[in-house]
């Protein structure tokens, strides 16, 4: 028993002195003291303050607490009664995805109770230990600032954030998103705070080869024990061959795994799974299995995939369900067809070829490249290779679920509730009406939860067993068997003339997949598909290649290909404005598209079919790259003191896209309240982006109604209707467009009815604020209260309920232009980032304060990814930087010290109030910048990521 | 995780309580962190020892206590300058309010905050046996012990420092939060003599440099390339890994040290 005092409360908690003291806060109830690391000190996802000092309470042990007073985050105040510091931190935007909120909110608590008036110096220090993906740092700051001001004079002084669109009253405003009080007090929001109390537990068995064969798995020793409830192997579970990507059905993704295979093509591969009544049990199990392996030869590179005779990683047999080639009995004749390998299926040609490694292929576009290098002035050519990137969300892959009444209840972190529904579905076999998915807040996607990777295997022993059952990565699963950014060799060659122009450009992508294809074509075609297209050049080709290889999985990751073909493109265009002898900037603003050019290009760039030949939209990109440069004083040199220390300056011009047009889906149904309030059921999957908060204003600007009328329901395939999902940018353009469809409409019903109960004409009706409809022939007025109450009064004419759905061919492309002023020491090789400047146009920014937060992060990430993050797998696959220090994040501590977010406005015609995406496009921008800016600094070209010092030297002959 | 934790409240509890199967729990932060290099059955946990916490000036030294935080001796006005820096390349300040300095001298990790340091500081270290009697040694002939095998089971009971030594401190690594490759640490007197080079090189070990420490001794205008040279052939096994080639890491070992001799002359000349 140990006695503390947790929260001002004298507390006895019946736990063993050896025990963590995390785990006597979660035996108290204080589940919003969360793990991020497994102990490993790194998050901060388990701060409390123990005897008035932050500490890991993973690091403590429930001993040592032991007449010890224990404050956590959720002491400060709750969703309806807010403190100070918890307020600013939503009102700065810094509440996203938050994981990490409630710790990061009782650290500023602290911070504020030690010290009224703390330095920006202060702000950093006392953040240090905390990691934040998704919002960055820089926004804390400001936060600091709203607090001191809230506490000075009672309201804040500074400005949050630029506002839009002054007509509207909640669209492009600085309003909080709606989910942040419930974060950042560390309410229940997640799947681990709604798991029941007979949960059992499931742990997975993984692979410790890279290549082999399953032969054969003695589970008895392991079923034997007590407590354990199931083994799950190849050789009981259903031979249901699919893929982890969330993508619409027909996906552009082979179906090439199931949910246990008997042969695994990667370490960490799933073997067997357990199910037991408790995690410590389902261990012991897991180590008492014995498996027979037969290792196979593995590649781990491209190169290596693509070698005459290279091993082949899927060996079964290819089957198409569309567009079947006329000898594919010929070619399947020459894979070994052995049962163990499986099959691969693609639901329509994709260009793949198992025989060779090859998962998936496109080739295209548009001019004559050949001769046109020929013809230019200046040609250059190198190739850029980038690395293995894990998404490392704070929260990791989760998942519990549970049988009632013959339904199989799926609480999910998720970007793609309906996909998980539907995959699901096929594993189990169960109709999609018997699987209801709840999708609950998200602490952290980036791309890797639009796969679907642990609720399919949670689903099935849940419907194999009957039991609850929860099951949780470990941060290690996390970086082995998930889904990474893919490795890609982006080769470059690119002609212009002495006047600027660029005359020609090609590109080679050779991109790693690891051992599926879940978007193995996708991915690396944004490497072309989002990148091209922001040139105005009539002489462009691309091939693109996807191998399989035995690394671990590659997958959806924020920005999918484009920050590996923006690096590529823009490095050769620095590369080759030098070699023209016309400056950088000259040639971009020369090159770039504008508004009305036709996109020829991406004909051939479509997911797996033709594509929407479009012509530029709403287009921010020159006003981005204008003020960009007036901001980092382009051309002006920069000296430093030191003379190891040298100072460059590089920018890249990027696009995203906003969702899939002519694939993507969005649906919304807004309803009328008994009160006049209304709610919004949304198909949406808000991963702390923000997307609920924008249903929400963009119904409450159509219906005149305040926000805190409106409530929006979302991710829940039982009450929703179809969304494909959060990803590809399409969340907002998508599922904002869908609610602003059902707005609309249910705007059209309420001044009919209004029409109808006043006896007058509809058109002379008009919607006002607060909620009701004013008669402009009559002036006048009912209440939404009193049209709805009569509406649903036993002779009225029902109630208000509206559809929206949303599907369009339209195009709208957020654009941007990163720039970077870096330090690069030629003495040691270090190299700091010391100014970075995001300038994008994102069209009306709906949730501005959020939508520089998400540039912020996105950015932030991506100088991460450019200049050190980076899985390293050794000569077997193993991946020996598994863990979050050996890997390396950036913390508040690799912030640029000059970091600027800035918003380009500009009105999109069909985004919803002219919005388009943000948050994706801020990923691309980085690594170009970056090493333009190295380039400029001291001379020598980084191709390759990670830019770190060693490869610095290397390039500075200061090693060979 | 241990199964045994044993709360000390004096020094000589402590002690009693050693056993083989026991090691002494500080901070928590190397013992209870994933990973750990330290497995035990029991912990006997120093926190409640008072008298191995706090910081005090006595004669020319300034004694910090075993139970002194990282943050602890950040804040002290009486710690010298390069001492409070080398407790901040601990990057994170939640971590640092758990650390000891004592616990991450006798934990030996070859990307030790401290060890290179104290190295190049010549600090000395107290500490106390099953029998209870004070010993003191400096920190390179603690660490030489340790490496032999000796003094496995002893309780640092402070760090002392010389507040007047000057101490240049360089950590390479990823992030500020990453394990470094190379934590090197350059002491020398006010006078630009005494020379001490500490050093932490990830996956080779913690080492005092003396070696290169007789170069300089012997030639204080020793050339860039005699170091460098110096580097190349350090007797250590330094390994290509995950923190970077062997090249790489003999190359910044000696760059660095060319960088401290240059940056210690223009100190002393100041």
């Amino acid at each position: 028993m140990i006695n503390c005092i947790i929260n001002g409360k004298k507390r006895s908690i019946d736990i063993g002195p050896c025990a963590r003291l995390r785990e006597l806060l979660l035996k108290n109830g204080n589940f919003a003291v969360r793990d991020s690391d497994d102990a490993e000190g790194f998050c901060g996802s388990d701060t409390v303050l123990l005897d008035g000092i932050p500490v890991f309470s993973n690091l403590v042990l429930a001993g040592e607490a032991e007449g010890c007073e224990i404050r956590t985050p959720d002491s400060l105040g709750n969703s309806m009664n807010l403190t100070v510091v918890q307020q600013a931190l939503i009102d700065a935007g810094v509440v996203q995805s938050a994981y990490n909120a409630p710790a990061a909110a009782l650290l500023m608590t602290w911070l504020f109770e030690t010290n009224p008036d703390p330095s920006r110096e202060d702000v950093k220090d006392v953040l240090s230990g905390i990691f934040i993906r998704d919002a960055g740092y820089e926004q804390y700051y400001l936060a600091a600032e709203l607090i001191k001001e809230k506490l000075k004079y009672g309201e804040y002084k500074t400005k949050i954030a630029p506002e839009f669109r002054p007509h509207l009253k909640s669209v492009g405003k600085n309003k909080p998103k709606i989910d942040a009080p419930q974060l950042v007090s560390g309410e229940r929001a997640f799947v681990e705070d709604y798991v029941d109390s007979d949960t059992c537990y499931m742990v997975v068995l993984r692979s410790p080869y890279a290549h082999a064969y399953v032969n054969k798995i003695d589970t008895s020793k392991a079923e034997a024990l007590p407590g354990v409830i199931k083994v799950i192997t190849a050789y009981n579970c259903p031979d249901v061959t699919y893929m982890s990507a969330g993508q619409g059905n027909p996906e552009p993704s082979p179906h090439d795994r199931k949910l246990l295979n008997k042969k695994v093509r990667h370490v960490g591969d799933r073997v067997a799974a357990i199910v037991a009544e408790t995690l410590e049990e389902a261990i012991e199990a897991r180590n008492l299995i014995e498996v027979e392996y037969e290792p196979l030869p593995a590649v781990f590179t491209v190169e290596e995939a693509m070698a005459e005779g290279a091993p082949l990683v899927h060996n079964g047999y290819v089957q198409y369900n569309a567009g079947a080639p006329a000898d594919l009995d010929e070619y399947n004749a020459k894979l070994s067809g052995d049962e163990r390998e499986g099959h691969v299926l693609y639901q329509f040609p994709l260009h793949g070829d198992i025989l060779h490694n090859v998962a998936a292929s496109n080739h295209g576009g548009i001019g004559d490249v050949d001769k046109a290098f020929a013809e230019s002035d200046a040609v250059v050519e190198a190739t850029y290779q980038t690395s293995q990137i894990q998404h490392t969300p704070l929260e990791t892959h989760i998942c519990f679920s549970k049988m009632e009444n013959g339904r199989l209840i799926i609480y999910a972190s998720t970007q793609v509730p309906y996909h998980v529904r539907r995959i699901v579905s096929w594993v189990t076999g169960l109709s999609e009406n018997k699987i209801h998915v709840i999708k609950t807040r998200v602490g952290g996607g980036y791309g890797s939860k639009q796969d679907i990777l642990v609720e399919d295997l949670t689903g099935y022993a849940s419907f194999v067993t009957g039991r609850p059952v929860l099951y949780h990565n470990t941060r290690e699963e996390e970086f082995i068997a998930n889904s990474t950014r893919h490795p890609m060799k982006v080769y470059v060659k690119m002609g212009g003339n002495k006047d600027g122009q660029i005359t020609a450009i090609y590109m080679k992508v050779d991109a790693n997949t690891g051992p599926y294809g879940n978007h193995a074509l996708t991915v690396p075609m944004n490497s072309c598909s989002k990148t091209l297209p922001l040139f105005k050049c009539d002489n462009m080709k691309y091939d693109l290649t996807i191998y399989y290889t035995n690394t671990p999985p590659a997958g959806a990751y924020q920005g999918y290909g484009t920050p590996k073909g923006t690096y590529g493109l823009m490095m050769a265009m620095r590369e080759l404005a030098d070699k023209l002898g016309v400056d950088y900037k000259d040639m971009v603003l020369k090159n770039h598209v504008e508004e009305g050019y036709m996109l020829e290009i991406l004909r051939g760039l479509g997911e797996g079919r033709e594509g929407n030949v479009v012509p530029v939209g709403s287009c921010g990109l020159r006003d981005a790259v204008l003020k960009g440069c007036d901001m980092i004083e382009w051309g002006k040199r920069v000296e430093s003191d030191d003379p190891d220390w040298k100072i460059g300056k590089g920018f890249a011009m990027i696009m995203q896209g906003s969702g899939l047009p002519g694939l993507d889906h969005a649906n919304a149904i807004t309803k009328l309240e008994m009160d006049g309030s209304v709610i919004v059921t949304s198909g949406a999957a808000d991963i702390g982006t923000g997307l609920d908060t924008i249903i929400a204003k963009v119904t409450s600007d159509i219906l005149c109604l305040p926000m805190e009328l409106i409530t929006v329901l979302s991710g829940d395939t039982d009450s929703g209707a179809f969304d494909t999902g959060s990803y590809a940018s399409s969340g907002t353009f998508f599922s904002g467009n869908a609610a602003v469809v059902a707005a609309n409409n249910l705007k059209e019903k309420i001044l009919d009815e209004a029409a109808y109960q006043l006896g007058e004409k509809v058109e002379d009706m008009e919607l006002r604020w607060p909620g009701e409809v004013h008669s402009k022939k009559t002036d006048a007025v009912l209440s939404y209260y009193q049209i709805i109450h009569t509406a649903t009064s036993g002779t009225g004419r029902g109630h208000l309920i509206a559809p929206g759905s949303f599907t369009t061919g339209a195009s709208s492309v957020p654009y941007g232009a990163h720039f970077a002023q870096v330090a690069v020491n030629i003495r040691t090789g270090e190299i700091k980032v010391q100014k970075f400047y995001a300038l994008q146009d994102a069209g009306t920014p709906i949730n501005p304060e959020a939508a520089l937060c998400q540039m912020y992060g996105a950015s932030l990430k991506s100088i991460g990814h450019s200049l050190y993050e980076n899985m390293i797998l050794d000569e077997k696959g193993v991946c020996v930087n598994a863990t979050m220090t050996d890997y390396g994040v950036p913390m508040i501590t690799e912030q640029p010290d000059d970091f600027k977010a800035v918003l380009i406005d500009v009105n999109d015609p069909d985004g919803p109030f002219g919005a388009k995406s943000i948050s994706e496009i801020a990923c691309n921008g980085a690594a170009p910048a970056i090493g333009n800016a190295i380039y400029d600094a001291c001379g020598v070209w980084l191709r390759s990521w990670p830019m770190n010092s060693e490869k610095l030297l290397r390039a500075l002959g200061k090693i060979n | 995780m241990a199964d045994k934790l044993i709360i000390a409240g004096t020094i000589k509890e402590a002690l009693q309580a050693r056993c083989p199967d026991a090691v002494f729990l500080a901070g928590g932060t190397e013992i209870n962190r994933l990973n750990s290099s330290v497995a035990a059955g029991t912990l006997i946990s120093l926190k409640k020892i008072g008298k191995l916490h706090g910081i005090r000036k006595d004669g020319d030294k300034v004694w910090i206590g075993a139970c002194t935080t990282f943050q602890e001796a950040v804040e002290s006005p009486d710690v010298p300058v390069w001492f409070r820096e080398a407790c901040r390349l601990m990057a994170s300040r939640t971590k640092r309010n758990m650390a000891t300095v004592g616990g991450n001298t006798a934990i030996l990790r070859d990307d030790s905050y401290l060890v290179p340091a104290l190295l190049a500081a010549r600090a000395i270290v107290v500490y106390t046996e099953k029998s209870g009697k004070n010993e003191e040694c400096c920190v390179c002939r603690y660490l030489d012990m340790r490496k032999a095998g000796k003094l496995g089971d002893a309780l640092i009971l402070r760090i002392g420092i010389d507040p007047d030594r000057k101490v240049l401190l360089k950590r390479y690594a990823n992030t500020a939060m990453s394990h470094s490759v190379m934590n090197l640490a350059y002491g020398f007197d006010p006078d630009g003599k005494g020379i001490s080079i500490g050093a932490a090189l990830k996956n080779t070990g913690l080492f005092k440099l003396r070696s290169a420490e007789e170069l300089i001794a012997a030639d204080p205008e020793v050339s860039e390339e005699t170091i460098m040279e110096w580097a190349r052939k350090f007797e250590a096994k330094i390994p290509t890994d995950m923190f970077g080639s062997e090249e790489y890491k003999r190359y910044l070992l000696g760059t660095t040290i060319v960088k401290f001799i240059a940056d210690a002359r223009k100190e002393v000349l100041a």
